[in-house]
């Protein structure tokens, strides 16, 4: 028995699962943005692994792409965390819904 | 045999660390737990001869934005989390969950009817950091240059947000 792309492609399809998951139940600014890593890295596992299979190294230039991407919203959301902490004392989502404009 | 057994040790690692991450009370052992992750889906890249992504995988993930969060986590203390963070989901999500899993398992479905001109095999030298380089360098030019302004853009946001704070604060 080998490892076919299926199971690549459904062990990325548990992972985006199990991050949309966190990012619909978590209402702490951190965590949210820690389950959208996992969604990222579910999208690049089957990225890879369709690059791998279908012998296209397109979608691993993606997937390296997507990293960078990831790297700078990390950077950014973490500073709007830090600014919301700071106005509100805490990171809950529930302090944001009541800025105003 | 043994790749078998690897893979699904190294799924079974990565799924589980990453159902802790979302799960768990402690901001901290999440972003330790996510760590996890990110090095069995680093072992699932080697696997799929994808060695380059491996090594960026791990440098970048787990070497600098998993660093970044438990600064951050570290910088804002505890009294910004709350105690217990899970959000009561009413049943529209629960509607919204069962629409969205079904059409996640059409879509696998069709993708797995359709993969039959793929290989049965990973390309062993697809991976290569000289076959990546080559096809960044030629085909993926203007691609790779727009990701650098993308970065570019990001140093300056971060660098303003952080200004303004600065400010405030004085």
């Amino acid at each position: 028995m080998t490892l076919s792309l299926e199971n690549y492609l459904i062990v990325s399809g548990m992972l985006f699962a199990i991050g949309a998951l966190g990012v619909m139940t978590r209402r702490n600014l951190i965590m949210i943005l820690l389950s959208i890593e996992i969604m990222l890295n579910a999208v690049n596992l089957s990225f890879v692994a369709f690059s791998s299979y279908g012998d296209n190294v397109t979608g691993q230039v993606s997937a390296l792409f997507v990293i960078a991407i990831a790297a700078c919203e990390v950077a950014i959301g973490l500073a709007i965390a830090v600014l919301v902490f700071q106005s509100q004392r805490t990171i809950s989502t529930d302090a944001v819904s009541r800025l105003k404009g | 045999m043994p790749e078998t057994i690897l893979f699904y040790l190294f799924a079974s690692v990565a799924l589980i660390s990453a159902l802790y991450v979302i799960f768990s009370k402690e901001p901290t052992y999440a972003v330790l737990s996510l760590v996890v992750t990110m090095f069995s889906l680093a072992a699932l890249y080697v696997m799929l001869h994808a060695y380059f992504i491996a090594m960026i995988q791990i440098l970048i993930y787990a070497g600098a934005i998993l660093v970044l969060f438990l600064f951050i986590l570290m910088l804002l203390g505890t009294e910004g989390i709350l105690p217990s963070d899970q959000a009561r989901l009413g049943r529209g999500w629960c509607f919204f969950g069962v629409l969205l899993v079904s059409i996640f398992t059409a879509e696998l479905a069709m993708v797995f009817q359709s993969t039959q001109n793929l290989k049965d095999w990973p390309s062993e030298i697809l991976g290569t950091v000289e076959n990546i380089g080559r096809s960044i360098f030629s085909e993926h030019l203007l691609a790779f240059e727009l990701i650098s302004l993308i970065l570019l853009i990001g140093i300056i946001g971060v660098v303003n947000l952080a200004h303004k704070k600065e400010a405030d604060n004085a």
